[in-house]
């Protein structure tokens, strides 16, 4: 059975990050948060970051049990993380906890006599917000493909990397073959997830996590469904307790608001708990 | 009251002791009327979770959780536990992860001197009893055969999510999730104490495995050889036969 494989020190496996940082990314969210989309695809990733080295602590270190690149798609394609970082295209999880940097921010939280108070916070930054240039999915495809084929090689039975792409709008050119080829990398544990997240640009219902095409408007959406892999069972019943997900359903969202983008990205890397 | 015990902890594969999240404790009261035998499975999604397992199992066999002393125990436990994990919070992730405590199963055995024994108990037996939060389990073993298992008596009912005992809110569902048990021993009775690892082990195949558990528990080594090969070998379904985890066994054989 795939996706079986513990994920450990001695197993690690990758998680890529590919984000659309092409000019549209600039748009206001729909939601009436004030948020753009760029702002609020960057703020998801530093939470995600955040949450997953929490998760990943142990004791008083950081179990490398995974390796995160990111590679951000826009003006041009490469390694997204900024500061110390920067122009680091694979690094090992206690290495990115190393080297955030600490913004202030303020969050309401309850006063508990019904009331909010303002709460100063530290938040963790490694990925800042771009928005310029066309959408060259296909070529951050394909660096993602390099960046997961070299990681194969050197951990042939780890559980199958991880690939999740972000993006607001149609990609410059199909991305059907770089995307497949990605796809069709794999380890003796299975073949390489890819989820695909598109964030929404006007106000309509999102699609999350479907296991059919029926309900996708147009022949982008369709596209994007194709690329993304059916969620292990592993993953599905590590989400069961808060989301609905049919034994089908694949790690896609389309026209996706951010909470449905912090969900997809979660249930999209649930699979520490072993 | 004679007894002879054996006690194993064992890290996760890969993991060295000192990463080993199980802790196991036992004590004599003064005059061998009582002992006490304590397991704790610390979750390794938390941190500190080792020192929230030692301060359960220490707890435990010192009495302090006796005749209904539980609550007030684990309120005890929960400030000690946040002394000692704020003071080595340094890195912001450790810092952030000690906000969310740390979290432990805990089984206690007690086992009560014959002497002792109330009129209605039979003759030339002692009593025992126990209390568990999650799913460490004590099995009773007479003859070679399971006479029982607490709390989980089949390998089915065992789950990713086991009631825990957390060192924020100790009392958060005490009362929903403490089991308590009791019963009597004769001399040759065994107990056998384990986290869910190896209670799930057992319970899957308890005819064929009892057996395996007498020879492998007189040395460490020999111990360790039968959960290495239990680890690698694979059922049906590619799953191991026993899950990598911390493995704790404690044997107590009556005397």
């Amino acid at each position: 059975m795939p996706y079986q494989a513990e994920i450990s020190r001695k197993n690690p496996t990758c998680l890529v990050f590919m984000i659309d940082q092409s000019g549209s990314m600039a748009d206001a969210l729909p939601d009436g948060s004030g948020l753009n989309k760029s702002h609020a695809v960057a703020d998801a990733i530093n939470k995600l970051l955040q949450n997953f080295i929490v998760r990943n602590t142990a004791t008083e270190a950081i179990y490398d049990r995974f390796h995160v690149c990111v590679i951000g798609y826009g003006v041009s394609v490469g390694p997204a993380f900024s500061g110390a970082l920067r122009g680091e295209k694979l690094v090992p999880l206690s290495l990115v906890a190393e080297h955030p940097r600490m913004e202030t921010r303020t969050k309401k939280v309850p006063d508990g006599a019904g009331g909010l108070v303002e709460q100063q916070v530290t938040f963790p930054v490694w990925f800042d917000a771009i928005s310029c240039g066309s959408t060259p999915m296909a070529d951050a495809f394909e660096q993602s493909a390099s960046v997961v084929s070299d990681w194969i090689k050197s951990h042939p039975d780890c559980f199958p990397p991880i690939v999740l792409n972000i993006s607001d709008g149609e990609p410059d050119t199909d991305p059907l073959r770089q995307a497949n080829s990605l796809k069709n990398l794999r380890t003796s544990d299975g073949e390489v997830l890819v989820f695909n997240a598109h964030v929404s640009s006007d106000l309509g219902s999102p699609v999350k996590f479907p296991d059919n095409d029926s309900s996708l408007p147009n022949g982008n959406a369709r596209l994007l469904y194709k690329l993304s892999s059916v969620l292990p069972t592993r993953m599905r019943d590590l989400a069961k307790p808060e989301f609905q997900l049919s034994d089908n359903a694949r790690g896609f969202v389309y026209n996706g608001e951010l909470v449905d983008i912090i969900n997809f990205l979660d249930i999209g890397t649930r699979v520490t708990a072993r | 009251m004679d007894l002879r015990v054996r006690h194993y902890i064992l890290p996760k594969e890969g993991n060295t002791d000192d990463e080993c999240e199980d802790a196991c404790a036992f004590s004599q009261e003064e005059g061998a009327a009582v002992w006490r035998f304590a397991v704790a499975d610390g979750a390794t999604t938390s941190v500190f979770s080792c020192y929230w397992a030692r301060l359960l199992v220490n707890s435990y066999c010192s009495g302090q959780m006796q005749n209904g002393n539980l609550e007030e125990s684990l309120l005890e436990l929960r400030e000690l536990w946040w002394e000692h994990a704020s003071d080595r919070a340094q890195k912001w992730y450790v810092k952030e992860k000690i906000q969310r405590g740390a979290h432990a199963t805990l089984l206690g055995l007690s086992i009560f001197a014959s002497v002792h024994a109330a009129d209605d108990v039979s003759p030339g037996a002692g009593t025992f009893s126990a209390i568990a939060i999650g799913d460490a389990c004590l099995f009773h073993v007479r003859k070679d055969q399971l006479l029982s298992a607490f709390p989980i008596a089949s390998a089915g009912d065992f789950s990713t999510s086991p009631s825990l005992l957390s060192s924020l809110d100790p009392l958060g569902n005490l009362s929903e999730d403490l089991r308590q048990t009791k019963g009597e021993w004769f001399p040759g009775d065994v107990f056998l104490l384990m986290t869910d690892a190896m209670s799930c082990w057992l319970l899957s195949e308890q005819h064929e495995r009892l057996p395996l558990i007498e020879p492998n528990s007189r040395d460490r080594r020999a111990f360790q050889y039968l959960i290495d090969y239990f680890r690698s070998g694979r059922d049906w379904s590619n799953m191991p036969f026993l899950k990598n985890d911390d493995v704790t066994l404690m044997r107590i054989e009556m005397i």
